[in-house]
Formats: structure tokens, sequence, C-alpha cells
């Protein structure tokens, strides 16, 4: 595995235990900042009770996810498992879902933030203010995406910390100072206050707090002994959330009781007033002296804007890599899969979906955001959860390194418990969601026949069949199908184009066990400027060829952008693979008018070797003297 | 810290969270005049079970 332990600017392929609940935590710990508020509203005093029919449902969706997920650790979550347990219309139907969460969580997240930053400028909290600022971010975000972007462990780590430490002490003290059992008792008029259809329908809404359980299937190739981390980062993931999203609508409903107004209506503060901060609205009610609470408002404005921004960019991010998986797939057409011909990011993708996410928040409205959320997770559950089963019924004998507990025999197969109630819920949700909201009804699944009539258009288009998998053809490296490496470094000289054979090639060396790559992107800095000297476009383009390789190689190739003197790149690829143990170099071969140059950079490299170097030639430039020569490998 | 120092130590420290939780709840709902029926009550006790419980089983399985 390629680790580069003396700097940052790559992060460690493998993941254990802490660093998968972290993430996971992170992402699914973020949606309780808006979750809360719009739950409150439909359920009311009964916003506990709602909140932990669907953590059970979740509970289940959980379990599901790390059994298809151990079994087939790659990133894809639920149309990853449909197309293992059903065919390719199943799987894309599933993507197209995952693909509206992504959308939505875009416009949910980045819409939030003005509120919780409402508490420096009060003008965010209101619309337009609100509106202008959620279209603004994610705009901004979008352009840094499409220049390219990627997550930062570290940054998801500690705000993962802070966010859960944060829970934790507003509960503490919400439970010492408010918790008042009578009220939350006097909170609920069965069947009034909240009527039965709110009810169901905040069951339904309140699964948007538990977004974010893909987060860990798509890490999973990142996993170390994903078959013990796995489930043990989800099972604590299911815990932590359960109890917090027990105990916070808990505390919040005791400072902020169901009360009735003078026209006879059941409301509460927490889905009204606070509906669009519901957290700051706890910090307001706790009960806290002036000081106190104005130093908590500050820092939980400031804390749940970050962690709602991360969330937003973890959104684009999400559309851009599942573009990208759709893509491969053939479930998308070529001219909304398109890569930017400089940052090599699916620009037009980005561009589009970040347009329909400032679509769908200019209402202002957060209770359609939440419906068309929970639409697309609960099919995009309910898929997972079928394709579980589905799975058990037709891989009977395949390897499953772990399984939730209490499976039973039925119809001739082991049927996995969790996965059947918990795909019930997730359908009945998504009936419910449908039901209780006519617009939600048309747009969602208007949402849907859309995705799938581009589809099937674009299938017949390309006389491809509609049910099967059909992959793009990823150039083919030769010669190395019985060399597997532990890790592979590519190196990139600054004025070398970007190559997706010698990506394809590290990826084929390193396949078997899902080794690391690492990418070396250089760029030259003349000598008569600093080594530091500022070089923005030699460095976005070095950091593309970075981008691009991600998008050949996955979530397991990382990278960083080198400066180098001129002649100097041969030794900064020599030393570079030394320091992070690297068992192959692939490199670029060079020609000038169709004849391969052996040039300095390559005959350093093949000099120093400091371990097995693989040489790859372009196609489109194959000499004519050399023919058939794609690869050559030299050995120590 | 390995993986499973992490998993155990998170284990024992979302055990020790949820006997404290539940001490609090009981403690504010006894002092709040609430009774052993009331919501609180019963909240409390479950969190209380529910740490012990996996506490005890963490020292049983040496986890």
């Amino acid at each position: 595995m390629a680790q580069r332990i003396p700097r940052d600017e790559s992060l460690s392929r493998v993941h254990g235990v802490g660093s998968l609940f972290s993430a996971a935590y992170g992402n699914v710990g973020s949606s309780i900042y808006y979750a809360l508020g719009v739950t409150a509203a439909f359920a009311l005093g009964l916003t506990p009770v709602a909140f932990v029919i669907s953590g059970l449902i979740f509970a289940a969706t959980a379990a599901t996810y790390a059994e298809a997920t151990v079994m087939f650790p790659e990133a894809g979550g639920s149309s990853s498992f449909a197309r293992h347990a059903f065919n390719e219309l199943v799987s894309f139907i599933a993507a197209w879902g995952q693909m509206l969460n992504y959308t939505i969580t875009v416009a949910i997240s980045a819409f939030f933030v003005p509120h919780y930053l409402a508490v420096f400028w009060p003008w965010l909290g209101d619309s337009p203010g609100d509106i202008i600022g959620g279209a603004v971010l994610i705009v901004a975000l979008a352009l840094i995406n499409i220049r390219g972007t990627e997550e930062s462990a570290k940054l998801n780590l500690i705000l993962a910390v802070a966010d859960l430490a944060t829970q934790v002490i507003l509960v503490g003290i919400g439970l010492v100072l408010v918790l008042s059992p009578e009220v939350l008792v006097d909170n609920v008029h069965l069947g009034v206050a909240p009527t039965w259809s709110d009810f169901l329908l905040g069951i339904a809404v309140g699964m948007i707090a538990y977004t974010g359980i893909e987060t860990i299937s798509n890490m999973a190739e990142e996993a170390k002994d994903a078959a013990r981390t796995i489930p043990r980062s989800v099972g604590l993931t299911v815990v932590a959330v359960l109890a917090l999203y027990l105990l916070i609508p808990i505390v919040a409903l005791s400072a902020m009781p169901v009360t009735q107004d003078a026209a006879g209506h059941y409301a509460t503060e927490l889905g009204s007033t606070f509906a669009d901060d519901p957290i700051l609205g706890i910090v307001e009610n706790l009960g806290l002296a002036g000081t106190p609470t104005e130093i908590l408002r500050y820092y939980v404005g400031v804390l749940a804007a970050v962690i709602l921004l991360i969330a937003t960019n973890a959104g684009l991010i999400g559309v851009s890599r599942l573009t990208y998986s759709m893509g491969q797939h053939r479930q998308l057409p070529e001219g909304l899969r398109q890569v930017h011909p400089k940052y090599r990011t699916p620009y037009i993708a980005i561009l589009i979906f970040a347009a329909i996410a400032i679509l769908t928040l200019l209402p202002g409205q957060t209770d359609f955001l939440a419906t068309m959320y929970s639409f697309g997770a609960m099919l995009s559950f309910t898929i997972a959860h079928v394709a579980v089963i589905q799975l058990r019924r037709v891989k009977a004998e395949a390897e499953r390194p772990w399984k939730p507990p209490l499976n039973f025999r039925a119809f001739g197969f082991e049927v996995p418990l969790s996965a059947v109630l918990g795909g019930l819920g997730t359908f009945i949700a998504w009936l419910v969601v449908m039901a209780l909201n006519p617009r939600t009804l048309v747009v969602g699944l208007g949402w849907m026949a859309l995705g799938i009539a581009i589809y099937v258009l674009y299938r017949r288009n390309q006389g491809l069949p509609l049910t099967e998998t059909v992959k793009v053809v990823l150039p083919e490296p030769l010669g190395v199908e019985e060399v597997e490496y532990r890790s592979v470094l590519v190196g990139f000289e600054d004025e070398e184009a970007f190559s997706p054979e010698m990506v394809a090639t590290a990826v084929k060396l390193a396949s078997k066990r899902r080794r690391g790559i690492h990418v070396h992107s250089m760029m030259t800095v003349p000598t008569n400027l600093p080594l530091n000297a500022a070089m923005p476009e030699k460095e976005a383009d070095a950091q593309s060829k970075i981008e691009e390789a991600k998008l050949i190689g996955g979530q397991r190739v990382t990278g960083h952008v080198s400066r180098v003197r001129p002649g100097q790149a041969g030794y900064s690829v020599a030393d570079e693979a030394a320091e992070i143990k690297a068992e192959a170099i692939v490199v670029g071969l060079n020609y000038r008018n169709g004849v391969p140059l052996y040039d300095k950079t390559l005959q350093t490299i093949l000099g120093e070797r400091p371990c097995r170097v693989i040489v790859v030639s372009d196609p489109t430039e194959k000499s004519p003297v050399v023919p058939g020569a794609a690869l050559a490998e030299a050995g120590r | 810290m390995s993986s499973d120092r992490f998993y155990h130590g998170a284990v024992r420290a979302f055990s020790l969270a949820f006997l404290a939780i539940g001490i609090v709840v009981l403690v504010v709902t006894l002092a709040n005049g609430g009774g052993p029926a009331s919501v609180g009550f019963l909240l409390g006790i479950a969190f209380i079970l529910v740490g012990a419980g996996r506490l005890w089983i963490g020292t049983r399985s040496g986890g």
C-alpha cells in the first residue's frame, strides 16, 4: 500500500473502524441540523417516537448495507447491490434515486447554512437571504468541484468529533436543566396533534436524519479488513445516532413544548420559529444565562454552518462520483458525463445537478426538500433491501464475510429478517411520502420517469441491451496479467499529457487485492523562480491529472502535486517511490515524430529504479518501428 | 490506535455514556416528582439497562 507518511497531501487508504465511523457519523450527524425542525413540524410531540421508528428502519438498513458492502466492497451502494442481484435497469433506478438524494442533499444543506450563519448576519435567516445565500453557496461549490476538490479525512474526523461532542454536551445540559417527562407526555394529543397522517409523514421525513449511511459503502474499497471494520463501524454509528436522535428531540420538546394557539392549532417552536435552525432553538431555550447562551449560539452557528457546508460539498462530490460510475456502466449519455478538457471533472453533470439543486431550493420550502429527499432515499433503500434478499436466494453459496443476526429459512433459502423489516419499512415510508404529498408524488415520479426515459433512449440509441451490464472499455494493459504489486506509483511530468493507459496499467498491476495507486504529478519550476513561486495554471494542470486518475482508478487512487527543478523529474519519481515504498513505477513513453524518445527523465528512473519500472506507450502515438510495443518492463 | 482498541474503547465509552444518561434522566425525573410509571423513569431505566448490559457483555467476552 502506497503510504505517504511524511507529508500531508495524501491520506492513508487503509481505513479502520475509527475513520469509517467518523466519516459515517460526520455525514449522518450533519442531518440533525435540518431534520429535527422539519420532522417536528409534522410529528409534534411524537417527534422522539418518529425518530425511534425511523431509527429502527435505519438500523435495519445499515445491517443490509453492511452485509452487501462486505460482500461487494465497491462504491455504488444500492446501485451496486442491485446490479449483482438483478440487472442493469434496476441498478440504474437505484442510482437515479441516489442522484436525487445527492441533489437534494446539496439543496437542503446549502439552504440551512445561511440560517445558522444568521447568528452573525440576521438577514440571512429570512427569505430571500437564505435562498440567495444557499444558491450562491451551491454555485461557488460547483465551480470549486469543477476545478477538482477532494474531501479531507482529517477535517471530517475533527468535525465529526466536534459534532458528536457538541450534541452530547447539549443533551447533557438539556437533560439536567430542561428535561420534563410531564411536558413530554402533555405534548402528545393522540390523533389530534399530531394527526395520524402527519405522524406517518413525520416518520418518513424523519428518515432524512439518518442520511449518509452510504458513506461507509462508498469507502469500502479503502477499508482495512472490511469483514470486521465495516460491521463494527456501522454498529457504532447506529448506536450513537439512535441514542442522540432519541435524546435531542426529547430535550428540544421539553424546552419548546407543543402549545395550542387561539385558533386551536397545535405547534411547537421547534417546528415553526426554529424550523430552519432547530439546534439553535435548543441552545436558546436551554435556560442558561445570557452570556453562556450567546457563546453557545455563536459556537453552534459556526459548527453547524461548517458541517452543512461540508455536507453540501459531499453532495456535489457524490454527484461527480455517481456520474462517473453511471458513465462507466453506460447508464448516462456521453454529453451528460463529459469531462472538462482542462480539469477532467464531469462539469456538465455538476452544473446541471447544481442548477437542479438551486431550482428546488428557490421556493424556500424545507418540507418539500425533505419529502423529496425521503422519496429518493426510501426508493434506494428499498432496492438495497430487496437486492440483499435476492442475493441470498440467487447467490446462496457465495461467501458472506458478515451477516446480520436474526435470519430464518423460507422459500428454500435463508432470509435476513432485518432486510425484510427494513424493506417493508422503507417501502411503506416511500408510499406514505407519495400518498400524503401530491407535489412530491408528481415531482418524484417525474424525476424517475425522466431518468428512465433518458436511460432507455440512450441505450437504444447506442444499440445496447436495457438489462445487461455494459462497461466502458478501459485501455487494457499488456503483459502484466500475472503480476500484482502492493503499491504502484504513477509519474506524470508537467508537459506530459494525461494518459489513461498509464492509470489503467497501474490499476491492473494493483488490482487483485485493491492495492493503492499514488499519482506523482510534477510541475517544473524554472531555476530563476523560487520553488514555491505561484504558478496557478501549472498547479491546476498537475492537479487535474490526479483528478482524472481518480475517475479511472476510484477511491484507492491518491496523489499529490510535486514541484521539481528542470531535469530533476526522474530523481523526484525515484525518490517518491522509495519514500512511499512503492513496488512498481508506471511512467509514460514520450514520442517525437512517431519515434519513441528515451528522454532524461526515463533514463534517470531506469537508472535509479528503486523498484520495478513499467513503461507505457500511448497507442495513438505508436511508432511504426515498434509495432505492438505497448508496454515494456524493466526489472530491478 | 488499532482498529480493535478503538472499537472496544468506543463500545465502553458508549456504554458508560448510556449509563450516565440513564442515571441523569432517572434523577431528574424523580426530582421533578415523576413516579415509576412516568416516561422519564422508564427511559432512565432503559438507558441504564442498555449501558450496564453492554458493559457486562464486554467484560464477559473480554471486549
